[in-house]
């Protein structure tokens, strides 16, 4: 952060999450600073040395319609005056109401020039209330944005739901945003050095921490390695709702067809069946084929997608030669009843299976994709691709942040983007630290594969 | 190039946030971020009054014939008599602060805008209209008869009708407007947009004209007092539209460059074609727009310029800074 900049830290959550509890806290705890707090909605603020102001929450809107360009004119004007006051300020919090889309008030301080030259967004903190949270983000499309666009989350009201509900709702916070602190509090009792000057937030071990979202996405639940001695029968049905499934595991799908691909592998192993399921995500993006009950599989690129109307389905297997096979299955063999017969009729165990995380791609419309990587970054066809990945897909993509390791550069490049709008600058030295690249985005319709692609054409080619 | 002389000095409370000279030229007001409101002599500079206006700092000025208006951050506009320096009323905005503050050419209405709200009141502030607009309004402005007042508010401007409080028109663009000017002359209505563009409508047909290509927002625009030139910011350069003959259609506007960085303040004489402008470089630079793009004065202030004003007889011109400095120039030829 440019030290003469003012840091701005803007604090969303619904009401009743415990912003005011948080922002109460700030200011009492940091009584060397002046802080001064603009708020959109009125809050129990017990401090009296801060200047507290209120104002109306105001949308600035441009010629195109793209809400990657609209800013907050209230924010603007206020801040605009802050600045006229002889007694100047340490840091400014925004307190955001409930339904506030965060985009726009991030925005103001990439998009204004004015703002932008005075004022430095530190973080965007937001406080969820760990009973209702799940709630709302099937409700609201801001919940959704307000965990999206957050580098620190508080996970507050912890005393009130069980450990396991605690879990369910982290896991949930996780899969829409990958990297943001996550602080699990019972009144908003974080740490106030985790809620500001987050600016020097560390994206390298926030992936360290949670590895998971470097993972791609699966586009198949379930792999299982079978050694086939012959010719086989796929049998499945469709899954009914009498079966005493548990209910977590019902998310709304096509009950009556299932995508599945059979792919030879060499040898049997952890390694095969992972480098089958990295072949698979290839196959999955192939156009499947209709198969009626009856039709025959074969190991192949080109998934089927069998109809499974009826009760048992019968779906004869050839294969060319004995050996060790991966079916990959678009959802956990247990909800289709599928299994494999050997053709005298016994039910085949797979030698290894494994589960992919299911959510990714049906449940969440919000996502984080992490592509870590070593090489040189060549600054120019970066700049060119992070340009049009932004002006393309800028209303999808809430936030991107990235540590780059620049061809040429001894310093990291740190940068940080709000849709369509990205700033960037170089900080501290690699030292003999190891270099490598670190980028995160976190939106909706993200393609993992296009965008890890993409950055990786932004490498040097080794000499 | 002429360094413009100071005729007087003064060092205000803290930053100086807003300027305005009485009608008759005796009197120059200056607001600050503290929230009182000094009134000089204008000729002398002498200190005749100081008012405690508005709690957390004073955002505009005005003056009528007989009174002062002054508004702030404490959600009030209150009147003055311009003598005496007595409060004659104060009046509650709406919500949140008293943005803008205009008198009506015949000195006698002011128009006030906190948040949405935009009210009407005499010159004992009693209120005579009152309008609601869907968003905060931005600009505000009489037109030359007083007859009409123009708000604009996100990506409209709205003309409403003083005498019976109707909505005589709305004015659309699709980006947010950020402030509004007539022309002195009543017959074109100008507002910046903050997509870098300002527009303008000629009384009678209401077409949008549209003049893009800027930098940064046109933040502050000034008419000249005969309406032949239109002088906005935005740019490193002060960029000036001609509005006599054919217009600023299909021509060249004059570009007035002479600041380090782009200015940020404009005042426009209220009688003669001269202007000032004032910059973050501590600079202020005297135009006189009918001489072209050559610049008449510079004065150097000790922080970045904050408020400008011209006397309307006298040839004085004032400036503030950040510091709290305020200076009269002597600006004879």
């Amino acid at each position: 952060m440019t030290a003469s900049k003012i840091p701005v830290t803007v604090l969303t959550g619904f009401l009743g999450a415990g912003k005011t509890t948080l922002l109460n806290r700030i200011l009492s705890e940091h009584h060397g600073q002046r802080i001064a707090v603009i708020e959109n909605e009125f809050g129990e603020i017990g401090i009296d040395q801060a200047l507290v102001i209120n104002a109306d929450e105001e949308i600035f809107e441009m010629n195109n319609g793209c809400i990657c360009c609209t800013v907050r004119g209230d924010l603007i004007r206020i801040l605009g005056q802050l600045l006229k006051r002889r007694d100047k300020f340490d840091r400014i919090l925004v307190e955001t109401t409930g339904m506030a889309d965060p985009g726009p008030v991030a925005q103001t301080f990439f998009m204004d020039e004015d703002m932008k030259a005075q004022f430095a967004l530190d973080g965007l903190v937001t406080v969820v209330d760990a009973k209702h949270l799940l709630l709302h983000l099937d409700d609201s499309e801001e919940a959704q944005k307000q965990v999206a666009f957050a580098d620190v989350i508080l996970l507050n009201k912890c005393d009130l739901v069980t450990p396991d509900e605690l879990d369910t709702v982290e896991q949930r916070v996780r899969r829409i945003n990958a990297v943001a602190k996550l602080i699990r509090t019972t009144n908003a009792d974080a740490p106030i050095n985790t809620v500001l000057d987050v600016g020097g937030f560390d994206l390298s071990r926030a992936i360290e921490v949670n590895p998971d979202f470097l993972q791609p996405e699966y586009p198949f639940e379930w792999a299982g390695l079978y050694k086939l001695d012959g010719a086989a029968e796929l049998v499945a049905g469709a899954c009914g709702h009498d079966h005493g499934h548990d209910p977590h595991h019902h998310h709304v799908h096509d009950e009556h067809h299932l995508k599945l691909a059979l792919l030879p592998v060499p040898a049997s192993g952890e390694d095969a069946l992972k480098s089958a399921a990295d072949k698979g995500i290839r196959a999955f993006a192939n156009v499947a084929e209709d198969r009626a009950p009856g039709a025959a599989l074969e190991p192949s690129m080109t998934p089927w997608r069998l109809d499974l109307h009826g009760a048992h389905a019968h779906f004869p297997v050839r294969i060319a030669a004995p050996g060790h096979y991966v079916l990959l299955s678009e959802h956990a063999p247990e909800e289709f009843h599928l299994t494999l017969k050997s053709a005298d009729g016994k039910t085949l165990r797979p030698v290894l299976a494994k589960y992919f995380e299911e959510g990714h791609s049906h449940d969440e419309a919000v996502t984080s994709v992490g592509i870590q990587c070593e090489g040189q970054v060549d600054s120019s066809l970066f700049s060119g691709w992070i340009s049009a990945v932004l002006s393309m897909q800028g209303n999808d993509i809430y936030r991107s942040k990235g540590i780059l390791n620049v061809a040429g550069r001894d310093t990291r490049y740190v940068f940080q983007g709000v849709h369509m709008v990205m700033d960037g600058r170089e900080e501290q030295p690699w030292g003999d630290a190891p270099r490598n690249n670190t980028l995160v985005f976190i939106g909706k319709n993200l393609d993992r594969a296009k965008l890890t692609e993409g950055f990786k054409a932004c490498l040097r080619k080794p000499a | 190039m002429k360094v413009l002389a100071t005729a007087w000095q003064a060092t205000l409370d803290d930053y100086p946030t807003a300027l305005a000279v009485s009608r008759d030229g005796a009197v120059i007001a200056a607001g600050t971020a503290s929230g009182k409101v000094f009134l000089f002599e204008a000729k002398t500079g002498a200190l005749l009054h100081t008012l405690d206006a508005h709690a957390n700092g004073v955002l505009a000025l005005a003056f009528g014939s007989k009174t002062l208006a002054s508004s702030g951050q404490d959600g009030q506009a209150r009147l003055w008599d311009a003598r005496s320096g007595s409060q004659i009323a104060a009046i509650q905005g709406g919500s949140g602060w008293v943005s803008h503050l205009h008198y009506a050419p015949d000195g006698k209405r002011l128009a006030m805008a906190a948040g949405k709200v935009v009210k009407l009141l005499n010159d004992q502030g009693a209120l005579l209209q009152q309008w609601t607009a869907a968003a905060g309004i931005n600009g505000l402005a009489f037109n030359a008869v007083g007859g009409m007042l123009a708000a604009t508010a996100g990506a409209e401007a709205l003309l409403w009708r003083c005498v019976d409080g109707g909505l005589d028109r709305t004015l659309k663009w699709v980006s947010t407007l950020i402030n509004a000017h007539w022309s002195p002359d009543g017959k074109v209505l100008a507002a910046g947009s903050i997509d870098k563009s300002v527009h303008f409508w000629r009384a009678g047909a209401w077409l949008d004209s549209k003049m893009g290509g800027y930098a940064k927002k046109p933040a502050v625009l000034a008419w000249s007092a005969d309406s032949k030139y239109l002088a906005t910011t935005g740019e490193d350069a002060i960029i000036v539209w001609p509005f006599s003959g054919k217009g600023p259609e299909g021509s060249k506007p004059m570009q007035l460059l002479h600041h380090l960085r782009a200015p940020e303040l404009l005042a426009a004489h209220p009688k003669k074609p001269l202007l000032l402008s004032g910059s973050p470089d501590k600079s202020l630079v005297l135009w006189d727009l009918k001489a072209g793009e050559v610049p008449q004065g510079l004065a150097s202030m000790s922080a970045a310029i904050s408020a400008l004003a011209f006397h309307p007889n006298l040839p004085l011109a004032y400036a503030s800074d950040a510091d709290g400095q305020l200076a009269a120039y002597r600006i004879d030829p």
